[in-house]
């Protein structure tokens, strides 16, 4: 019995048509999907965008970007403003904004300040002479005290944010950098082996 | 809320093996071939006096102060810090801040207390014990509470001191209290040890933490492989109440979350030793420290640990007084040339190389391996991943190793905390199969506790955030209340003055009434001095 | 401040958990892979003459030489991604018929580890399987000579005389006894076409099998496809199922495939009997056992986790099935394992994490 072999373009044909029919398919719902999430997510974007920005800003709301507060920032970035601009972030949250505005990681900008360690706050109680000055300065209410009575800072409310240094009329104010915590001792190694990240990435 | 998501424990209690997980051979063998050993005194014990949590205990003694054998050395107010008392009579020569490694890669600075021991140092406080049978609930509550005794899971992952726990277990009413006594890593003995030679005291001491706890069943878990100590404490159990499950021979069986998803056939998630899902588990160890201190009175001052390894003449396990330095251990075992061995804590899978062999032996010590030449594996270069999928197929967890590895290294964290990466027990049996000997652990590691700092820093990011929106709308508020009262101040005063009183007015009357006076005045002038005056003012005018 | 590096650095030459290791790496598997293979490719040798030996060596010769090539200009070392290549290769020398050119796996090689693999970043991270992207596109290229199978009448009845003249002339050879491979397959399809589905037992069993010594006049499932292929993929059987048993493989793909292949078998029948001839020309006929075995199986593109991989077989099973029956390819292993490919993300991803999440917001309403 003869064994029907079909004609090659007919089978050429198919062998074309059917995976790359398939993948082309996957391809395009893939593709819609994706797009049309985002233009899901480009609907009111702007708010959306002002959030994300807000929740990486490290939220000190020392006003030393140039503006009061850190959601105010937050809306110049998404306006257009540099993204280097926050010392108490540092490095890691200008990262972190590049990343999200998919933007290049700059250095910080030294106009505003340079990165510090984390600080709080603590006022020489004995010299504070009771003049309120401090309290109208600070931004998360952080400080307690009345009219010529001695102030005091409750150090787990302070954000370190600086702004009651200047005021204080005679500077019993100072920031004590805020001890490591021994309980979270970083890993040795952190950092997974060098080579890896050139080769998986 | 607790009780609504509570499994409802099955009458009986099985544990079968956890999807995934590995089989390693056994080499327990090394150290359970002779008995606990007491341990000869060193010369000075180095007690870290944080032992959980974020809090020190204050000293209650001084430096140069000698006390007896069970002292209280430094205690605190707050339960969550655990009491430390005199393991044997001494000296207290130094109070100093030193690194003691609490948990694998991570060291902290610890205030430590050293005592230099009497010879013999045996000279101890006279205790006395008491019947738990006759003790009510609450007062042997406060007994362990007060023994400084901490409960470890093992490899310190989760170390709690005992008094927390049982508030914590009162609290939700447990149900069931699970001894866990299970060992899964190959070379770790001491669970298995103490089970062998301390069956009695561990049963004794499960029956007085379930009257302490309230719960209403009790059971002791201990790997099925151990023979000995398992029929130790099956005859030891005869006619108890107490149930004894035996866990497969499995890496990691160990672990108190699978342990305790596996009894209440549910998720495997372990928040506070299981007492969110209506178990409380505890260690062996804290079992036979909570009979030490009920039937003799006796603080915890000393712990059961493994000193094993091929490069150990003797392997075996100690019954050691905490603070006892490493190395005299070692010594005693006749480890060979320490200086060039790696001594390994905890684990062989999970555990952490010695940093220092002069650190001193604390409660969540479950033992060391010092390894010779080749007996451990040397870590090797690490290749690309091949995707071969062996990390997930063993992975305990319902997760993708090989997916995390990938998200960590791009640093992704968001992906990150959706691909749960935070239920990662950090068992090591995902790089322990890796074909490409990809440090899967050693990333997760590190990742989870990125994680965790990031976690803490949104919260107080968004804490500070909250704070400021509340400054802010005070703020805005009393200038509101300020400009109100301003105006309203205006308002009085203008209403005061309105009766037929203005400035303006006023003035223009005074001055209509002085022009009127001198225009009078100008007119009697003319006519009192005549023509010469008048011509005059006329020229002036 | 400590410094947590230095203290006891030297002697600590371990650094990091886990200090114990499996011992399996990736040469181990490859190792297993290699043997596993050799029944059945030494059966092949054996029915199909020198070509088949012909077509490994240059697969893999040239596909270890091209992915050299493509590393050093990407500057990448490779170690252990070459012992994956290798299996890779020999699948596709496996798959390409003994007779054909010398062009067709020079091709194929090129096309399977640039396409197939570096384009896409190499070493676990190409979605489709290599050797079968070079297969699919040996087949449009070459569709003739790919189709073409020889006689299976052994390597000791084998012309020499005629090597030179199949080396060096690009030269389609029109032997085709309807006995092995794909041939079959297509014999099978042209009576579909020209019969009913009731036809279909008796046009299996009519196949000839002139070489094999056993008659269709038994009609067990076996002898339809030729005594050759029989021995050939029980060769493959035999190392895939050592495969499973040293874990070197996971056997949810291949069983799951070879399940469903069975199932839509016995959908045929309206299980009513045991479609034997029917079963045996899908099992044996062709490449099946092959691909199930070390396709399926493979690292990179497959599903990898327990529930993936059973989903993965499934798809994979019933789509050879589907176009077999019904499309106008002969053999649809290599579309179907691309098809396959592209679901397996999707198949880990939702058996994977979905289980993850349920985890996760239990803990959360625990806390
Ligand atoms: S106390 Fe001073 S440094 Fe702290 S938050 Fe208030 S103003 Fe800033
Ligand atoms: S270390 Fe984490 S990821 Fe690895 S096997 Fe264990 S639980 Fe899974
Ligand atoms: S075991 Fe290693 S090589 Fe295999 S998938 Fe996991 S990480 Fe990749």
């Amino acid at each position: 019995m003869m064994p029907t072999l079909l004609p090659s373009e007919h089978i050429a044909l198919h062998l074309l048509l059917w995976p790359s029919l398939l993948m082309a398919m996957a391809w395009l719902v893939a593709t819609l999907l994706r797009s049309s999430a985002q233009q899901r997510a480009s609907a009111n974007s702007t708010t959306i965008l002002v959030e994300q920005i807000n929740a990486l800003l490290p939220q000190t709301q020392c006003g030393k970007c140039g503006h009061p507060g850190c959601l105010p920032y937050a809306k110049a970035i998404a306006a257009g403003e540099p993204i280097n601009h926050c010392p108490p972030g540092g490095p890691q949250t200008i990262n972190a904004l590049a990343q999200l505005l998919a933007d290049l990681p700059q250095p910080l900008d030294p106009a505003h300040g340079s990165h510090e360690e984390e600080r709080v706050a603590v006022i020489r109680e004995d010299e504070c002479i009771g003049c309120t000055k401090c309290i109208k300065a600070c931004p998360v209410d952080a400080i307690l005290g009345a009219g010529k009575v001695m102030h005091t800072v409750i150090a787990s409310e302070c954000t370190g944010c600086d702004l009651c240094v200047e005021p204080c009329p005679v500077d019993c104010i100072d920031m004590v950098v805020v001890s490591n915590n021994s309980a979270t001792w970083p890993l040795p190694e952190a950092e997974p082996h060098p080579r890896l990240l050139q080769e998986i990435c | 809320m607790l009780f609504g998501r509570r499994h409802s424990i099955p009458n009986k209690l099985r544990l079968s093996k956890v999807t995934g997980g590995i089989q390693i051979p056994s080499r327990k063998e090394l150290s359970l071939r002779s008995r606990i050993m007491p341990t000869p005194l060193p010369a000075q014990l180095i007690i870290p006096l944080q032992q959980v949590g974020a809090d020190s205990a204050i000293p209650v003694v001084a430096v140069g102060d000698t006390v007896r054998k069970y002292a209280l050395l430094a205690g605190s107010e707050s339960d969550a810090v655990v009491p430390v008392f005199a393991p044997a009579s001494g000296t207290v020569i130094a109070l100093h801040q030193q690194h003691i490694t609490v948990a694998a890669n991570r060291q902290a600075s610890i205030e430590c207390l050293v005592l230099q021991t009497d010879t013999g140092g045996d000279e101890s406080l006279a205790l006395s014990g008491h019947d738990y049978r006759q003790l009510s609930p609450e007062d042997l509550c406060s007994l362990l509470a007060s023994a400084g005794i901490i409960d470890t899971e093992t490899a310190s992952k989760d170390t709690q001191s005992l008094a927390t726990l049982l508030t914590e277990a009162r609290k939700t009413n447990v149900e069931l209290l699970v001894i866990n006594g299970i060992e899964s890593d190959p070379y770790m003995s001491s669970e298995a040890a103490i089970a062998r030679e301390y069956a009695e005291a561990v049963i004794q001491g499960a029956a007085i933490l379930q009257v302490a706890t309230g719960a209403t069943r009790c059971a002791i878990a201990i790997s099925a492989n151990q023979q000995e100590s398992r029929a130790a404490l099956q005859s030891a159990l005869s006619g108890s109440s107490i149930e004894l499950i035996a866990a497969p021979d499995q890496y990691p069986a160990h672990d108190l979350g699978l342990v305790i998803g596996g009894l209440t056939r549910s998720t495997p998630a372990t928040v506070n030793h299981g007492v969110n899902q209506g178990v409380l588990g505890l260690a062996m160890h804290t079992a036979l420290a909570a009979s030490e201190r009920i039937s003799n009175g006796k603080p915890c001052t000393s712990r059961i640990t493994t000193i094993t390894g091929m490069a150990t003449q003797t392997p075996k396990n100690f019954c050691v007084p905490l603070g006892t330095p490493v190395k005299h251990l070692l010594a005693l075992c006749g480890a060979r040339d320490i200086a060039a061995t790696t001594v390994v804590s905890q684990s062989a899978l999970n555990g952490y190389a010695m940093q220092s062999l002069d650190e001193p032996i604390a409660q969540w010590h479950a033992g060391f391996i010092a390894s010779a030449e080749d007996e451990l594996a040397n870590p090797q270069e690490p290749e690309p991943c091949i995707q071969c999928g062996h990390c997930i197929t063993v992975c305990p967890r319902p997760l993708q190793p090989n997916q995390l590895l990938a998200l960590t290294i791009k640093r992704d964290w968001q992906q990150l905390q959706q691909s749960g990466l935070a239920d990662c027990i950090e068992c090591g049996a995902c790089a322990y199969v890796c074909p490409s000997h990809l440090p899967l652990l050693q990333t997760f590691r590190a990742g989870r506790e990125e994680l965790q700092l990031r976690q803490h820093g949104m919260q107080r990011s968004n804490y500070w955030q909250q704070r400021f929106n509340a400054h802010q709308t005070r703020e805005a508020q009393e200038k509101t209340q300020q400009l109100e009262a301003q105006r309203l101040r205006k308002e009085q005063a203008n209403a005061k003055a309105e009766p037929g009183f203005s400035r303006q007015q006023a003035r223009s009357e005074i001055a209509d009434a002085v022009a009127r006076v001198k225009a009078r005045r100008l007119a009697s002038d003319k006519a009192a001095t005549g023509t010469g005056k008048s011509g005059h003012s006329g020229e002036e005018q | 401040m400590i410094d947590a590096n230095t203290a006891n650095a030297e002697s600590s030459r371990v650094t990091h958990s886990p200090f114990l290791h499996s011992g399996y790496n990736s040469e181990r598997w490859s190792q297993q892979q290699m043997v596993a293979l050799l029944p059945g490719a030494l059966l092949s040798l054996w029915f199909f003459g020198p070509g088949v030996a012909i077509n490994i060596a240059i697969t893999v010769v040239l596909g270890l030489l091209t992915a050299r090539a493509l590393n050093g200009m990407a500057r990448q070392t490779s170690k252990g991604a070459d012992t994956n290549l290798i299996i890779m290769a020999i699948v596709l020398g496996l798959a390409i018929p003994p007779g054909a050119s010398i062009l067709i796996p020079v091709v194929g090689t090129v096309v399977m580890v640039a396409l197939g693999k570096q384009l896409w970043g190499g070493t676990g991270q190409y979605p489709f399987h290599p050797a079968m992207v070079a297969y699919l596109a040996l087949l449009l290229l070459f569709s003739d000579q790919m189709l073409a199978w020889p006689e299976a009448n052994g390597l000791l009845q084998f012309d020499w005389s005629t090597l030179a003249n199949k080396v060096l002339l690009p030269n389609p050879v029109p032997l085709v006894d309807g006995l092995s491979q794909a041939t079959p397959l297509l014999d099978l399809q042209a009576q579909l076409d020209s019969s009913a589905p009731q036809d279909l037992l008796a046009a299996t069993s009519n196949l000839n099998t002139a070489t094999g010594n056993l008659n269709t006049a038994t009609g067990t499932f076996y002898t339809a496809a030729g005594l050759p292929m029989l021995l050939i993929n029980l060769g493959f059987l035999s190392g895939g199922l050592y495969l499973c048993y040293t874990r070197a493989i996971a056997w949810q793909a291949p069983v799951a495939a070879l399940a469903s292949i069975l199932f839509c078998c016995l959908l045929s029948t309206g299980f009513l009997s045991l479609p034997g001839e029917l079963l045996g020309l899908h099992l044996f006929a062709g490449h099946l056992l092959l691909v199930t075995f070390w396709v399926t199986t493979e690292l990179s593109s497959s599903a990898k986790t327990a529930r993936g991989r059973l989903l993965f077989g499934v798809i994979f099973g019933c789509v050879v099935y589907f176009i077999r029956q019904s499309g106008a390819v002969p053999d649809g292993l290599a579309s179907a394992i691309i098809i396959a490919n592209l679901a397996a993300p999707l198949l880990d991803h939702r058996s994977r994490v979905a289980s993850a999440t349920a985890a996760a917001q239990a803990a959360a309403e625990d806390t």
